[in-house]
């Protein structure tokens, strides 16, 4: 072919060629002319979350544990804000598998992205959930996975499956398998009773850990996700005890004299920071070793210091202090020393959370109309407060630093909500009987 | 604008070598072809048309005429030594003479024969001669014609691409002209197209909370006549994972990009610079 274009080209009058070079020439100019692309500058977009589809999972032979496992998926993805998902009604097509997808239809249904999956029954009984993200707009597949487990733990795989996707496309891992912790409390002064609850992240699969006809508070998780420390006055007096929570095994670290509370582990998880109130009625500071049950005072104030927590490089803690005449948040050295003040935005400031990453601090601010949760950012000290409720307390970070819990009341019963860190998706956790409050977002790998 | 104006200029530049070496290798080839009308090759056969009757009397001359054979002289008489005799004397000095006038008649007539041979050959030698001169002259003045066409041919070409070369640089002075008009005409076309993409993109954004100000991204995006977006790419970027799958995202969902209000106006490579404020 190429060899007789050649001969036909020699046979050609040579005339030809000046005026054939001159419209080459002509034309590889009039190519470099448009060479230089078209620039176009986008300052703005839209604040909508990003369309996705969750596809109906392919159930197990025989049923299964019978969990919408999509149902989960789409709920945990919707929670956090920045996705929406498609209603299933105006799927193009279920299918349950990548090759069965076609990008171009889910692309018409306004999906920028499509998971399918399926369950499968493998040997003993154990289920494994499969699954497949598939970019609709690129036709690329962003993600396959198996997660495998006892039946009893095919919401968790779910969850697990909701993290990936969320990590794929945003760059951040996920926080749906993780778990919280909170009390509930029912009944009416003096009949109460305490649940200290541990559910997972979007409140489903609640279990018991301690049951008490008196207060229990302040939960807080080990780093490892393994114990829960929390403060009880079930001995009439208030003790701040450590349970590990696969077992209920405890035990009480602290019973001194006076307030024994708001305890808070070290991110090394070897020590405990208490508030003790002493015989003097004073609370401040102080930390407790976990081995040698040796106490370390970090602050001695007349003034009430109290909520201590750990920076996430366990070298400092940030604590609440009225010592400048209203609650406002403070630094200080795990060694001890002069505290640094933190907060300077209004009378009150209080109840102080950092995120995993050390840039961020929650807190609850008088802002207006209510008590709310705020955010400052520590390099700058610039604050923006998230809530909107008139009693919302107890901020707890997720723990990849995109969303807070936090409890709120309304109608005089206490429940829980998230809130995202830009303040633009909220969520109420499902309705629990009585009032729940106190959550702590628990880490990682739990 | 200033990286395309300096293209033009390359392409122009490069245009007009080009052209410079195109009209060289023409000129050149012209001449060429005129050399060699000037010098035909010499034929290795030449032939003459002669009339064929011609070639037949050739082949048969005329039968010569028998000529009368000349009558032998008489054969001397044996008259012994002669005597002379005064008459005989004064006969023999009269024979004599006329021998000798007749030799030296003929020795004249040699003479003059040889003196008419000398001219004649020097005449004809001077003819030669001048023959030659004339020929050589003619060859001369043959080739002075000759370099003179020449000449004036290589004056005509130079005349021809001066012309053409005028023309040229005038053709592109009024295509200048024409694009500079166009440019000045298409600039607000091309504006309320960059607008158009640009307000496609925007709606098409889905921002994420990430994408806050100081995020300065670059996408390199190829689309094909009718707006479908073919290419994707992302270039300088100080954006996360969702920063990045959402500028991408939103070209795509932005897909098929609206066209320009002239159709001319086309261009395949888009850099679009997302810079969040």
């Amino acid at each position: 072919m190429q060899r007789q274009a050649a001969l036909k080209f020699k046979s050609w009058r040579p005339w030809l060629v000046p005026s054939l070079m001159l419209a080459i020439v002509m034309g590889a100019g009039a190519a470099r002319a448009v060479h230089a692309a078209l620039q176009i500058e986008i300052t703005s977009g839209v604040r909508d979350p990003i369309p996705i589809a969750i596809v109906p999972f392919a159930p197990a032979a025989g049923g299964g544990a019978g969990l919408d496992v999509a149902g989960v998926v789409q709920h945990d993805l919707e929670g956090s804000g920045r996705f929406k998902a498609l209603p299933r009604e105006r799927m193009p097509a279920t299918p349950t598998r990548v090759e069965a997808i076609n990008a171009a239809d889910w692309k018409g249904a306004g999906s920028d992205y499509v998971v399918v999956g399926r369950v499968a029954a493998i040997e003993n009984g154990t289920l494994a959930v499969d699954f497949d993200l598939v970019n609709t707009l690129t036709g690329v597949r962003l993600a396959t996975q198996r997660f495998t487990g006892p039946p009893g733990a095919l919401r968790n795989a779910a969850h697990r499956v909701s993290d990936a996707v969320y990590q794929k496309i945003l760059g951040v891992r996920g926080a749906f398998a993780t778990r919280i912790a909170y009390v509930s409390v029912e009944g009416t002064v003096p009949a109460q009773h305490y649940q200290l609850i541990v559910a997972d992240a979007d409140g489903e699969n609640p279990h018991l850990i301690l049951d008490s006809r008196f207060p229990i508070m302040s939960p807080a998780w080990s780093p490892d996700g393994q114990w829960l420390a929390y403060v009880s006055f079930e001995s009439k007096l208030s003790g701040v005890y450590v349970q590990l929570v696969r077992t209920g095994e405890r035990r009480l670290v602290s019973a001194r004299a006076g307030i024994n509370g708001a305890p808070a582990w070290s991110p090394d998880g070897r020590k405990l920071a208490l508030t003790l109130g002493g015989s003097s009625g004073n609370p401040d500071i102080y930390v407790l070793d976990l081995t040698s049950q040796s106490l370390t005072r970090l602050t001695d104030d007349p003034a009430i210091d109290t909520e201590p927590e750990w920076a996430p490089d366990g070298r400092s803690l940030y604590f609440t202090s009225d010592r400048a005449g209203s609650p406002q948040i403070y630094q200080v050295s795990a060694n001890g020393g002069h505290p640094k003040r933190i907060t300077f935005e209004g009378n009150y400031n209080a109840r102080p959370r950092v995120s995993a990453d050390g840039t961020e601090l929650a807190m609850v601010t008088l802002d207006g109309g209510g008590y709310r949760i705020a955010v400052q950012e520590l390099a700058t000290g610039a604050v923006r407060t998230l809530s909107h409720g008139h009693l919302d307390e107890s901020p707890s970070f997720a723990p990849n630093g995109a969303t807070l819990i936090y409890s709120q009341r309304e109608g005089g019963r206490g429940s829980l909500a998230t809130i995202s860190v830009d303040g633009l998706t909220g969520l109420r956790l499902k309705a629990q009987q009585g009032a729940i409050c106190d959550p702590a977002w628990g880490p990682f790998g739990t | 604008m200033v990286q395309r104006a300096s293209d033009r200029w390359i392409s122009i530049a490069l245009s007009l070598l080009l052209h410079g070496a195109l009209l060289a290798a023409l000129v050149y080839g012209w001449m060429m072809f005129r050399e060699q009308r000037r010098t035909p090759p010499t034929p290795p056969i030449s032939a003459t048309v002669v009339d064929a009757r011609t070639l037949k009397g050739l082949e048969q001359p005329p039968a010569p005429k028998p000529a009368a054979a000349p009558e032998p002289p008489p054969p001397p008489e044996d008259v012994g030594p002669p005597q002379p005799t005064p008459e005989e004397k004064a006969q023999r000095e009269q024979v004599e003479q006329a021998k000798e006038q007749k030799a030296a008649e003929e020795r004249k007539a040699a003479e003059r024969a040889a003196a008419e041979k000398v001219a004649e050959e020097k005449a004809t030698a001077q003819k030669a001669a001048a023959e030659k001169a004339a020929a050589q002259k003619a060859a001369a003045a043959r080739a002075a014609a000759e370099k003179a066409a020449a000449k004036a041919a290589a004056e005509r070409a130079r005349q021809d691409e001066q012309d053409r070369k005028e023309r040229e640089a005038d053709l592109k002075r009024s295509l200048a002209a024409e694009e500079h008009a166009e440019v000045q005409r298409n600039g607000a076309a091309l504006a309320t197209w960059q607008s158009m993409i640009q307000a496609k993109i925007t709606r098409a954004w889905l921002r994420p909370p990430t994408a806050k100000a100081g995020i300065n991204c670059i996408l390199n995006v190829t689309q094909v006549p009718g707006g479908e977006v073919t290419k994707v790419s992302i270039g300088a970027c100080n954006g996360d994972q969702a920063v990045r799958e959402s500028i991408e995202a939103a070209v795509y969902r932005a897909s098929p990009l609206p066209p320009p209000p002239d159709p001319s106006l086309f261009q395949r490579d888009l850099e679009i610079t997302f810079k969040p404020d």
